[in-house]
């Protein structure tokens, strides 16, 4: 091997940390006696570096492509663990709105909630439109699936009466829940506290997915002019006002009709509708509908 | 996920313990910008710059942590916003001297070298980075491109780079040409 040779050799182990303290004093004096040499070396350093920041690029660009919109806005409005819960449900909605002394009418097929729960299995199932103010009522919204001719058994609902479970038919509606993982014990203002999150949560909280049991993003804003009002629009739920101080729920219900979304905010609940127009948050006083809205809160 | 379960992550090059740092800690370090004079961007800018500090020294495996992830990524924030500010502060009040011409020069090169990485095909930029940059064993670099041993990533790093200087080379030869 050359002389000339020798020195790129160790040129090249330098750069890989593989060059021993007198092989490295050696290298440093022939740098300093030999400008071809040192060119070299000056060359392989900008080539080295220049990977290096190519692979910071690569990294940063990264990190700009998270979206934690959803999750920093969770961060800062939420003193309690803000729980956002999507329910996708079908036939459950109408199930609890369906008398129970019909129950010759439709069978139900019930899911709980999980969190491990693939909405894929079912399918959807219109729920009425609006909220209904008799048995009579609810038993003409109710849409009818077709092509289901057998007959299974309906599940169990938690804390629900014997006679729930009666309630079958000819007819299956099935349903579909899904619901992300929640933060518990989150506290926003204490940002060292936070450990605590697992990477699920974290997961969880990534508004990234967009098929459509993805869920609604929401944020809060403390507004001059509007104290108790909200905008619905594009998957984006921005709530103005305080609502720091209680945890809520969204609960979203999809149908055959389409979504249906809820604020449960402080034992009430509020009608959210898709509006890009600021409106103020409207109390759900349909008794029935709160019934069974509060049953589907309870059994999610 | 715990620090030492994020540690061990990056140390094999898992990019998901990176993500999962971001977001974990995401305001906590740009409220630290923020209420320092900075404006989200900024705030953002050294939040990542940050991490990608943090992330080269844990993927070198020789990071020893004697605090918290958050104290010790806090702490470069810290001093990245320090810096960031003290160069704002020289930049409005320094005039630029004749050291400009040869950065000018360097800039030259290491555009061109950029270009020249860039030529390189995903599988050898990947290769370059993971081994110079995280310093990723051959074994770990085989592992994350597939390949059957670390005979074959040694094979194809040292065909990268060994391209990659000649691409340099040519083209750096070529600008002094056209100069």
């Amino acid at each position: 091997m050359t002389e000339h040779l020798k020195y790129r050799k160790l040129i090249e182990d330098y750069f890989e940390g593989g060059l021993s303290p007198s092989e490295e004093t050696s290298l440093k004096s022939k740098l300093s006696t030999d400008p071809e040499l040192n060119g070299e070396f000056e060359l392989q350093k900008d080539i080295i570096n220049t990977i290096k920041d190519s692979r910071r690029v690569y990294l940063k660009n990264r990190l700009d492509n998270i979206n934690i919109h959803w999750y920093h806005s969770i961060s800062n409005g939420w003193k309690v663990a803000a729980t956002v819960t999507t329910l996708a449900i079908s036939g459950l909605a109408a199930y609890y709105f369906i008398d129970q002394d019909i129950s010759n009418q439709d069978k139900i097929q019930i899911e709980t909630q999980s969190t491990h729960f693939d909405a894929t299995e079912f399918e959807e199932v219109s729920i009425p439109d609006k909220p209904v103010s008799s048995r009579t009522e609810v038993v003409e919204d109710i849409p009818v699936i077709k092509g289901k001719t057998t007959e299974p058994e309906p599940e169990p609902v938690p804390d629900k009466e014997n006679t729930t479970a009666e309630t079958t038919s000819n007819e299956e509606y099935a349903m579909e829940v899904v619901v992300p993982e929640v933060i518990d014990n989150f506290d926003a203002e204490d940002d060292m506290e936070i450990d605590n999150i697992s990477e699920g949560d974290i997961k969880s909280l990534n508004p990234v997915k967009k098929d459509i049991h993805s869920s609604v993003e929401v944020e809060s804003i403390i507004h001059k002019k509007y104290n108790f009002h909200y905008k619905f629009s594009g998957g984006m739920l921005t709530l103005y006002g305080n609502f720091e101080d209680v945890p809520y729920e969204i609960l979203e219900i999809n149908s055959t009709e389409g979504k249906r979304f809820f604020l449960n905010y402080k034992d009430n609940f509020y009608n959210i509708i898709q509006t890009t127009d600021i409106m103020q948050l409207e109390r759900v006083t349909n008794e029935a509908l709160l019934s069974e809205l509060a049953i589907v809160k309870e059994n999610k | 996920m715990k620090d030492s379960e994020v540690l061990a992550k990056i140390s094999k090059g898992d990019e998901s313990a990176l993500d999962f740092l971001y977001k974990k800690y995401y305001r906590m370090m740009t409220k630290l910008v923020m209420t320092n004079s900075g404006t989200e961007d900024e705030a953002r800018d050294i939040y990542q710059d940050a991490l990608i500090v943090f992330w080269e020294k844990a993927t070198k495996g020789n990071l020893v942590l004697t605090s918290k992830i958050s104290t010790f990524i806090y702490s470069i924030c810290l001093n990245l916003w320090r810096k960031e500010l003290e160069r704002k502060s020289r930049h409005s009040s320094e005039e630029k001297d004749d050291v400009e011409f040869i950065e000018v020069e360097k800039e030259e090169r290491i555009r061109i070298i950029r270009n020249c990485i860039n030529e390189l095909g995903e599988t050898c930029k990947r290769i370059l980075m993971y081994y110079y940059f995280d310093g990723l064993s051959m074994s770990d670099i085989a592992n994350k491109l597939g390949y059957a041993n670390t005979d074959t990533a040694k094979t194809k790093k040292y065909k990268c780079k060994k391209r990659l200087d000649e691409l340099v080379k040519s083209k750096y030869t070529e600008s002094d040409f056209m100069d």
